[in-house]
């Protein structure tokens, strides 16, 4: 129905994130794994429909495409009691099975052979709904079908449905670690290439920030996969509750984006979540208020990605903020902590346009509990993120200098003749770097220009 | 003397006794006035008459044994027409009276010796009689003598005894036809006992008035005859009735039938020539010792004091119910007095008790009449029922004076005046709490006579939208009159009332007219704190009817429970005193005992329980309490069966977007039709359309659904607001029932807040939907042109005007949605409230209202910034269409013209709402002050 959103889940990690989203989003809206509508929730006033419609028994439907390459983690989701949420139709495993083995241009190239297939699935999917508002895409940037399939997607999409919204849940890989996928760093970069282009919205979730994360804040010594995906769940779950909760405000997720990102580009969010629980622990956060929500949300240890604050002799800032703030609040409440945030000096802004921390209000699930009063969501466009791709492209460059681990992607069709792709991409990575950091400067509306005059020269 | 005169005279004295009241004795010289006096005076005893026709029958039975039967019929005759006749002085009645009781008298102690022939003439007056028209003739009217002649009366003139006896006996039967039988005791019983009981006191004492040129009573003419002849002589009077003074036996017969009568004292003195003269009856009595002059004094003082309720209870014209109900009690308490009064009469008569004047005034004094006579004295002293006061304002005073009093009198401690004004005050209040029950029980005030404090204002129907400010008042010159204890209740007592109004203009007031009664409620509550009599009451329609007939009935008297039914009270003829006279010859010890023991039983009022707490505890338990019932069961009529909440969360949700879903998709249809047609404005067919579309969507009903939408075109261009939304209006079926809450002229303003809403998530969405599709749909090699390109720095500014614009449009939205929300939340908090009623929630909703009105700039402060917003709202909408038709197309002066016109349109905002960033109290639009600021975060 109104303003449909279609997600798409790719890959091994988008897949696991996915499903986790899905549960999450059962439990909210008080539907059984099977997908019918639990007796308690029959009375709500929750817009089911964005994310789910209903088939011919009334059973809820995620509109979900699942799409891999290899069939691992699909299947496990089919042996889970959610198998039978999922429109069959709508699950899509790559006949040969083999995967993308961790390589970009491989799902790259896959994706190219199954457009047909995959878009079929995404068509009907796209018809089926009143209004599409747009896609959200749930991969990772370092693996081979998720990064490579989902660059392909994400350019067919831009192709397909220009003027619908794309937003990406981007799974960005380790960085301060060896990585157990030696060709991360090509793959995140050649990734990174098409979500700057072809994505409106890229919401980053540092496997990094994760990690500590779920050490620090939830005290797990090792955490798992199923816990770092919760979070992201959590993350997921948090910035469309206003979709799937209507309020008086932010109805669509155009709304809660467009005042995000002001240029085309700066569109790679960062986010944080508090108070952070988790079964077993006991929460470390007692007493909630909407300054407390607002306060931590502004800590750089609750943001979902490892940022620097300063780099290259760069005070890094908050090119906008939007809080979503979840419970029971009172209205006149938020006004008084933006007031103490500003007194505070708590969150430092860009110099060229308005400051602007955005706050929706947005109502629990009734069929949680939760221990808190109120929780939040913040999602921001940070200049600092771009320390998160230099780290990056660091890696990168060390590989590129070597040509190593190469033969791999030469095999394939788009690097048969030349690497002007690597090369491409990593230029991309590095345009938007310096717009992140031009951003932070005075003169960032400029930058353009003097761009063109050094391209000129 | 014979064995016969011995056996009939006890008998014969016994018949004077009963028809007379005098004992006679051998001493006993009947002088004819004092007879005639005291036969009047017999008409305030109640004859015997089975008794005395008993004793007539003894005797007759005696009188045949020794062949006397005429004497004994003429007897029986005699004092039959005797007890039938009125007595009236200067009449052939008197004469006849006399004639009868010397007839009796004369046979009591001559019996063998009585000369029929002395009586023969009876027996033609009493012919004449009996066509008499006495009711023509005593009220003064034409009378005329009887026309028809009656044979047998013709022959007469019977000289001896043997033939006098049988010529009577001859008479009776010649006349034995069944005709003669029928005239002969017809016009004695009937005609002459219906004659008889026309003569009540008023037509007596009318009759005084015209032989003796002005008020006075018998035994005064006759002690003034009687001073005349003897007191000058001799200081000191020698005649004694038993041992009694004459003089004081008259004195208190006369003070008695002074205070009966309740006339304007006058003493006359009767000279030499028989001229009565007014003379001063204290100096007339100059002579008798201090004491008795007090007393006299005081006799006159309380003469004049019932004469003060006596002059009220004539000239009340009943104007209101209040008053007609205080005047009945004020009757029934005097009418207890004149009955104590005739009691002693009664006694003095039959010389059962000797009183002296101090011995009267001792039992005036224990009676309380005394402290009645100072109550009555001091109640009219301080009301003047005359003036031309409104009968509320006259009722009020009332009401107050008696409450005060009744204060008083327990302050002081005074049982007598307490509980001679303690039924005053009830029987006063009781139409106002009549009244009350009425407008709790049925919705209406049932005020013909407008003695109500509160008045309906019959202008503002019960569906005016006014009813709750306008439709009743209070009409009081003085508000301070309005006892306290009922004071305290009144704004719950107005507010119950407009509840009942609206209960049963809804239909659902619950008539519980048997469950309470107020005025039992009332006067059970004092009864068992003053441990007092129960009341009854008339019921209200009773009393309504008696006065709008304005009739003045005699007291229907219920209200003091002696055991005195008035069985005969239809019967306007029958006057009081003869009425209380037949009824005391059995309770009358019984009735002064009553009064005593009612007199000392009270005297101790429990101190603990005064009266103002009990009728404030009263006035809490009952009335308020029954107000509160009403007021709780329109809060539960409105909250439950109208579900005004969710009216009011409907209208929150369609016109103030509280519901994101339905009114977001509606109002995305319009903008998105609105941006597909550049130059066409909106329609009444789209927007129609739109809705129905938006319904079928959400799968709703049309017919359903509580909300439809009308377009209103507009012939005028505005160019102002040529691009942004207008005229688009909802319609919401509120049921009538809430007009009360939400008034017609409040839906406007929702109306409003609406079209405000819609303008501003337009600018939103407009603004929105521009996303940068361009950059990225002919993505690398588009981009890379557009980047190489020479308007980039175009570009960027206008990326920066868009986010600044958005800044701008979302600190709008922000504030507009924030505020209504806010206002929302807390209006619903409040509802949350047990103790809520409809005031309350009218005036919740009025600030609801309020802070809508800011929060859509619709105060007239703020038409400025609403302004500068509409400007806003137009500059965005340009911006979109230029950006929409293509960057390329965009020149650099468009986008800075913009951008000059957006910072004058911003700075202009600023400026107004300057003075609000300062201020530390929390507003709305302090936040919207903030929120406008480009660099809020930084510039502390």
């Amino acid at each position: 129905m109104p303003s449909e959103i279609i997600t798409l889940q790719l890959g091994q990690c988008g897949n696991q994130i996915g499903m986790e989203f899905w549960k999450q989003l059962c439990a909210e809206h008080g539907i059984s794994p099977e997908g019918k509508l639990e007796p308690f929730a029959r009375e709500g006033s929750d817009r089911k429909d964005v994310f789910f419609y209903q088939a011919d028994d009334q059973h809820y439907i995620p509109r979900a495409v699942l799409l891999d390459l290899e069939p691992r983690v699909i299947d496990g989701i089919m042996k889970s009691p959610y198998k039978h949420l999922y429109n069959p139709e709508n699950v899509y495993i790559s006949k040969d099975g083999g995967g993308a083995g961790n390589n970009w241009a491989q799902g790259y190239h896959q994706g190219d052979k199954l457009t047909e297939e995959i878009f079929d699935i995404i068509d009907r999917e796209a018809d089926n709904g009143d209004s599409l508002e747009g896609f959200v895409l749930c991969h990772s940037i370092a693996g081979g079908t998720g990064s490579g399939m989902g660059s392909n997607i994400l350019e067919k999409l831009n192709d397909r449905f220009p003027k619908k919204l794309i937003q990406t849940y981007s799974v960005f890989p380790m960085t301060n670690e060896v990585a157990d996928v030696v060709v991360q760093p090509y793959n995140s970069v050649l990734t990174l290439k098409r979500l700057t282009e072809n994505a409106d919205c890229t919401v980053v979730l540092d496997n990094t920030a994760l990690n500590r994360i779920a050490t620090e804040r939830l005290k797990k010594a090792t955490p798992t996969l199923a816990e770092l995906n919760q979070l992201v769940s959590t993350i997921m779950s948090g910035s469309t509750s206003t979709l799937r909760y209507p309020g008086y405000m932010n109805n669509d997720l155009i709304s809660l984006i467009s005042s995000l990102i002001p240029t085309p580009r700066l569109h790679f969010l960062i986010s944080a979540y508090t108070p952070l629980t988790s079964d077993n622990t006991e929460s470390e956060v007692r007493k909630t208020t909407v300054l407390d929500v607002m306060r931590r949300l502004l800590q750089p240890k609750n943001a979902m990605v490892t940022t620097a604050s300063r780099d290259k002799n760069l005070t890094h800032c908050y090119v906008s903020i939007l809080n979503i703030i979840q419970g029971e609040v009172d209205p006149s409440e938020v006004h008084k902590s933006l007031m103490r945030i500003r007194e505070r000096k708590l969150a430092e802004f860009i110099p060229w346009g308005p400051a602007s921390i955005q706050v929706a209000l947005s109502k629990k699930s009734p069929y949680i509990t939760t221990q808190h009063r109120v929780s939040g969501l913040m999602l921001a466009n940070h200049t600092g993120i771009s320390s998160l791709f230099d780290r990056m492209c660091d890696h990168y460059d060390k590989l590129i200098k070597r040509e190593a681990f190469i033969e791999n992607f030469r095999r394939l069709p788009m690097f048969k003749d030349n690497l002007d792709e690597f090369n491409d991409s990593r230029e991309v990575v590095q345009q938007l770097m310096d717009e992140y950091r031009a951003a932070t400067r005075k003169d960032y509306i400029n930058f353009g220009n003097k761009q063109a005059g050094a391209q000129g020269e | 003397m014979s064995n016969f005169l011995k056996s009939i005279q006890p008998a014969l004295n016994e018949i004077v006794y009963d028809i007379t009241g005098v004992t006679l004795s051998d001493r006993f010289n009947p002088y004819k006035k004092l007879f005639e006096d005291t036969i009047i005076h017999r008409s305030n005893i109640n004859v015997e008459k089975s008794k005395v026709e008993k004793s007539i029958q003894g005797l007759k039975e005696k009188y045949i044994i020794h062949a006397q039967d005429k004497k004994a019929d003429l007897l029986q005759f005699l004092i039959k027409r005797f007890n039938n006749r009125p007595l009236l002085d200067h009449s052939p009645e008197s004469e006849f009276h006399q004639s009868c009781i010397q007839f009796i008298i004369s046979l009591a102690r001559k019996p063998l010796e009585v000369d029929l022939d002395d009586f023969s003439h009876l027996l033609y007056e009493q012919i004449e009689e009996a066509n008499f028209n006495w009711p023509a003739y005593l009220l003064g009217n034409d009378y005329r003598k009887p026309t028809g002649s009656i044979d047998w009366h013709g022959d007469e003139s019977i000289n001896d005894d043997e033939y006098d006896d049988e010529k009577i006996d001859s008479t009776f039967n010649q006349n034995d036809s069944i005709a003669e039988v029928n005239f002969d005791s017809k016009p004695i019983d009937d005609i002459e006992q219906q004659n008889y009981s026309l003569l009540n006191r008023d037509i007596i004492t009318s009759y005084w008035h015209r032989t003796l040129s002005d008020d006075v009573s018998p035994s005064l003419n006759d002690f003034a005859l009687f001073w005349d002849q003897n007191m000058m002589k001799t200081t000191h009077l020698a005649y004694r009735v038993n041992s009694q003074t004459l003089t004081e036996y008259i004195l208190i017969r006369e003070t008695l039938w002074l205070l009966m009568n309740s006339s304007q004292l006058h003493i006359y003195t009767i000279d030499g020539n028989n001229q009565a003269h007014i003379a001063d009856f204290v100096r007339l009595c100059d002579v008798t010792p201090v004491s008795i002059q007090e007393c006299l004094e005081k006799f006159t003082r309380l003469s004049n004091q019932f004469r003060l309720a006596n002059e009220f209870l004539k000239k009340i014209n009943h104007s209101c119910r209040t008053l007609s109900s205080f005047a009945q009690v004020l009757q029934d308490q005097i009418n207890l007095i004149y009955l104590q009064l005739a009691d002693i009469e009664k006694r003095c008569l039959k010389q059962e008790c000797t009183y002296t004047i101090l011995l009267f005034y001792q039992e005036l004094e224990s009676l309380g009449i005394i402290s009645k006579g100072e109550c009555i004295e001091r109640l009219f002293d301080q009301i003047s029922f005359y003036d031309n006061k409104l009968n509320c304002d006259l009722t009020l005073e009332l009401i107050h004076i008696l409450y005060k009093n009744l204060l008083m009198s327990e302050m002081i401690n005074n049982s007598i005046f307490f509980n001679f004004l303690l039924p005053l005050f009830i029987s006063s209040c009781r139409i106002y709490l009549e009244i009350i029950q009425n407008w709790l029980a049925n919705g209406i005030i049932n005020d013909p006579f407008d003695e109500f404090f509160i008045q309906r204002k019959t202008d503002v129907p019960v569906e005016s939208i006014d009813f709750w400010q306008l439709s009743y008042t209070e009409q009081v010159e003085n508000a301070s009159l309005i006892p306290k204890w009922l004071a305290s209740i009144v704004p719950s007592l107005v507010k119950a009332g407009k509840c009942a109004e609206i209960l049963k203009s809804n239909g659902v007031l619950t008539n519980q007219k048997e469950s309470q009664s107020f005025v039992e409620e009332f006067s059970k509550c004092l009864e068992e704190n003053l441990s007092l009599k129960k009341f009854t009451w008339n019921s209200l329609n009773s009393l309504h009817n008696f006065e709008t007939n304005n009739i003045i009935k005699p007291s229907l008297n219920p209200f003091i429970s002696l055991n005195l039914t008035f069985d005969d009270i239809e019967n306007e003829k029958n006057s009081f005193l003869v009425l209380a006279f037949n009824q005391m010859q059995i309770p009358k010890s019984s009735l002064l005992e009553i009064n005593r023991n009612q007199l000392t039983r009270s005297s101790d009022i429990n101190q603990s329980t005064n009266i103002e707490s009990i009728l404030e505890k009263f006035s809490e338990q009952i009335l308020l309490n029954k107000c509160n019932q009403l007021i709780n069961q329109l809060t539960d009529d409105i909250l439950n069966r109208l579900k005004y909440l969710t009216h009011i969360e409907y209208i929150r949700n369609f016109f103030l977007f509280e519901n994101g879903s339905f009114m977001h998709q509606f109002a995305l249809r319009l903008y998105s039709k609105l941006s597909h047609t550049i130059h066409e404005r909106l329609d009444a067919f789209t927007v129609l359309v739109s809705f129905d579309s938006t319904l079928t969507m959400f799968g709703l009903e049309k017919m359903q659904y509580p909300l439809s939408v009308i377009y209103q075109s507009t012939n005028e261009p505005s160019t102002t607001q040529k691009y942004i939304i207008q005229n688009v209006q909802l319609k919401y079926d509120l049921p009538k029932e809430l007009f009360i809450i939400i008034k017609p002229d409040h839906m406007d303003i929702y109306q409003k807040c609406f079209a405000f809403v819609l303008q501003v998530k337009q600018a939103k969405y407009v603004l929105d939907q521009l996303v940068f599709s361009e950059f990225r749909v002919k993505n690398r090699v588009r981009n890379r042109r557009l980047y190489r390109h020479q308007s980039y720095q175009l570009h960027h500014e206008m990326f920066l005007l868009r986010a600044r614009l958005l800044h701008a449009v979302n600190a709008v939205n922000n504030f507009v949605l924030t505020t209504f929300h806010t206002a929302g939340e807390q209006f619903l908090d409040k509802h949350s409230n047990k103790s809520i009623d409809i005031e309350s929630m009218i005036n919740f909703h009025e600030k609801f209202l309020t802070a809508l009105s800011i929060g859509s700039l619709l105060q007239p402060k703020q038409q400025a910034i609403r302004d500068q917003l509409m400007k806003l709202f137009e500059i965005v909408t340009i911006f979109a269409r230029r950006w929409q038709l293509g960057f390329d197309s965009i020149k650099i002066e468009h986008i800075n013209k913009l951008q000059s016109e957006f910072n004058q349109t911003k700075q202009f905002i600023s400026i107004v709402l300057k003075p609000f960033l300062p201020r530390m109290i929390d507003s709305p639009l302090r936040a919207l002050a903030c929120a406008l600021q480009d660099d809020f975060y930084s510039n502390v």
